[in-house]
């Protein structure tokens, strides 16, 4: 078990030094000439250009300039944002809470839906309701998460007026410390769409594939009811993909946080990144994207360790 | 196995050649015709591929063309336009935008948008008569921010969502097919190094990728690309980079599905007898490889690739979304969301974001729906 957790861990740190070392590339090596001068963009001032070429230690060989940005990646300091001046690390640590509670709370919301309507649909396959919930799912996975977000703002905005759920203005804690919670449920519902699509989708075919073999047969002779043999003997045997599901789709929904944060106003990372994006805003843009790939390293070692412990198999191979 | 020997009695020819000289796509197609599903995404993609290939004769107007005394107007909007012969420009003859129109001999009178009288000589306006002269364009779905044919644009837009779908697709098959196939043949440390590229580009938020490889594509353009092809293809320029962005951005960043996908294949099908009886005859690694085993595994890759297809439309419509995505004035339905998303936020014209939403939607969609009637059909072991 240590080993397999060790293993893991090496893997994990590996990964995020490729990771890095592709950030170097695409940003300093590729780009043709001066770094300094594709970074500063349109603001060609001197002064700008001679404090990134010092920062950035332009003036030396290749190797010193990786080395000296690996060790500042692994520090957590990306400079400071070219829009705002601020600190990188510290506006992502800011900003980190409010994607966190969006991105966690569209994977459980999703991942206990999905589960819950895949079950349903395999309970009587090829029915009116599994095929209608099929062909939404289909349309849920189709649906880019913007547009999602778009037809959002307009069903619920003020021209078509299914106004109930309020937009207003603001943020999802305010300056007194109170947590609006309204404020949550339409970032949430756009950007769980597309897991709750796929999630509801495998765990239909999973439950076809269990509830077709022996031991469920078996079940079913021996007396056990319905319900019992679906949730107790079925389920439980055709949550691994499930669950491998769920934790592949931590990435999706947190590139997914890029538009609906965009979207609907909401001050996290993602909101970030794309105004990061927008502006060419380089250590901004470094910096999220750094972040968000340690992100989801981390929490894929921690459901491999997970997956482990769970299950003996995995262990094993 | 269509060879049958003349010595041998022919017993039951007609069924031998019914049934047994028919290819695995045979039956896949005739699964796949009953699936009314996959049948209905097929529909709507072949339509897609006509309006794309038919945009000049099926758009109403040209999808640039600006009116500026039209923009933002509602669906069903009739202009009222008197052509005049332009003196120099891109375009032949200029158009003005009247509330109406009288013809007095030579010359003829109008009143303009704003109220104002103006008398043009008839020899001044483009065409012979009036019917060419006056023209009556009717925007079928409104206008945009810029007084372009909305109808028009989106039509035009299925070009740039198809052709970033296929070339993209086709970027990122090469480049998966190949890594997996030799990450599952050699295995050992060429599976490790292909797994761990795999897992690397995994971990990168797809469309930050996408965006960080546009940025560093721009440049390479610039030093590596235009110096080298150049010479053949003088035409290419500077401006070019921006077509060619998206599609190999989005190629390289997808190519990681298909390349598990392959291996998983090639790890199960190196141990099967064909396989084996090729080393035995001394084939090379390579010609087993390509010659033998990737025509054995072209079922999952088709329904990998229809999947990747939709994949890369929304991440050409994320691209274009973030303002990365080919050059403007093209039309792209990206880019048109793009545009019109002011209005959402400001309650007027929704359509404009709404029509090319819905038609990346449903672009999608027909994807998703025939990737899905071809994994069943391809596979009888999974249908149901």
């Amino acid at each position: 078990m240590a080993t397999y957790i060790l293993r893991q861990l090496f893997n994990s740190v590996f990964i995020i030094l490729g990771v890095i070392t592709v950030t170097f590339v695409l940003v300093r090596v590729i780009p043709a000439g001066d770094p300094a001068r594709l970074v500063a963009g349109q603001r060609t001032d001197l002064q700008t250009i001679e404090s990134i070429r010092r920062n950035w230690k332009l003036d030396q060989p290749i190797y010193v300039q990786y080395g000296d940005f690996l060790l500042k990646a692994v520090q957590g300091d990306f400079g400071r944002s070219f829009a705002s001046n601020i600190d990188v690390r510290e506006t992502l640590l800011q900003k980190f809470p409010a994607t966190a509670i969006l991105a966690i709370g569209a994977l459980a919301l999703s991942s206990l839906l999905g589960v819950a309507i895949g079950v349903f649909s395999a309970w009587k396959p090829n029915s009116g309701f599994d095929y209608l919930v099929m062909v939404i799912a289909l349309f849920g996975i189709s649906v880019p998460v913007f547009v999602l977000g778009n037809l959002m703002q307009v069903a619920f905005g003020p021209s078509i007026g299914l106004g109930w759920i309020k937009q207003t203005q603001g943020y999802f804690i305010s300056d007194t410390g109170r947590v609006n919670l309204t404020l949550l449920i339409l970032p949430l519902l756009a950007l769980a769409a597309r897991p709750l699509s796929v999630i509801a989708r495998i765990t239909r075919s999973s439950m076809l594939d269990v509830m077709s073999q022996d031991y469920v047969r078996t079940a079913r002779a021996k007396g056990v009811s319905t319900s019992t043999t679906v949730l107790k003997h079925a389920l439980r045997n055709a949550l691994n993909p499930v669950i491998t599901t769920v934790s592949t789709w931590l990435a999706g929904t947190l590139a997914g946080t890029f538009f609906i944060e965009t979207i609907f106003n909401w001050p996290g990372i993602g909101r970030l990144a794309f105004d990061a994006v927008t502006q060419l805003d380089f250590p901004m843009i470094q910096g999220t994207v750094l972040f968000t790939a340690v992100i989801f390293v981390v929490v894929n070692l921690i459901v491999d360790v997970a997956y482990a412990v769970l299950d003996p198999k995995v262990r094993l191979a | 196995m269509t060879e049958t020997p003349n010595n041998l009695p022919q017993i039951g020819e007609t069924e031998a050649l019914k049934t047994g000289s028919r290819s695995l796509w045979w039956y896949s197609w005739r699964r796949l015709r009953k699936n009314k599903l996959a049948m209905v995404g097929l529909v709507i993609i072949s339509l897609l591929i006509l309006m794309a290939l038919c945009a000049p004769l099926i758009a109403p107007m040209d999808p640039n063309r600006q009116v500026l005394e039209y923009v933002r107007k509602p669906s069903g909007f009739v202009g009222n336009l008197l052509l005049k012969r332009a003196s120099g420009g891109a375009y032949k003859e200029e158009y003005i935008a009247v509330k109406s129109y009288s013809v007095n001999g030579d010359s003829v009178q109008y009143v303009d948008e704003l109220g104002r009288t103006h008398t043009i000589a008839k020899a001044a306006l483009a065409g012979a008569g009036e019917s060419e002269w006056h023209q009556q364009p009717h925007y079928l779905l409104g206008s945009d921010d810029l007084g372009r044919d909305v109808l028009s644009r989106l039509i035009y837009g299925a070009q740039v969502s198809l052709s970033v779908g296929l070339i993209a697709e086709m970027i990122s098959l090469f480049i998966g097919l190949v890594l997996g196939a030799l990450a599952g043949y050699f295995r050992g440390w060429v599976d490790s190094v292909v797994m761990y590229m795999a897992n690397v580009i995994w971990s990168f938020p797809f469309i930050l990728l996408v965006i960080a490889l546009s940025i560093a594509w721009q440049s390479v353009w610039g030093q590596y690309v235009i110096p080298l092809v150049s010479p053949i293809w003088p035409g290419i320029k500077e401006s070019n980079a921006g077509f060619w962005q998206a599609f190999i951005a989005i190629g390289i960043a997808n190519w990681v599905d298909t390349a598990r996908i392959v291996r998983g294949q090639f790890f199960s099908l190196r141990e099967t007898e064909y396989v084996e009886a090729t080393r035995a005859l001394g084939f090379g690694s390579m010609r087993t490889i390509f010659r033998h085993m990737i025509p054995n595994v072209l079922g999952p890759i088709t329904v990998i690739t229809t999947a990747g297809f939709a994949n890369a439309i929304m991440a050409e419509a994320s691209l274009a979304y973030v303002g990365m995505g080919v050059q403007v004035p093209m039309a792209s339905w990206g880019q048109m969301i793009k545009d019109g998303y002011g209005n959402i936020m400001a309650n007027t014209n929704w359509g404009l974001a709404i029509y090319p939403s819905i038609a990346i939607a449903l672009a999608v969609f027909a994807f998703n729906m025939l990737g899905d009637g071809l994994r069943d059909a391809l596979d009888p072991k999974l249908k149901r």
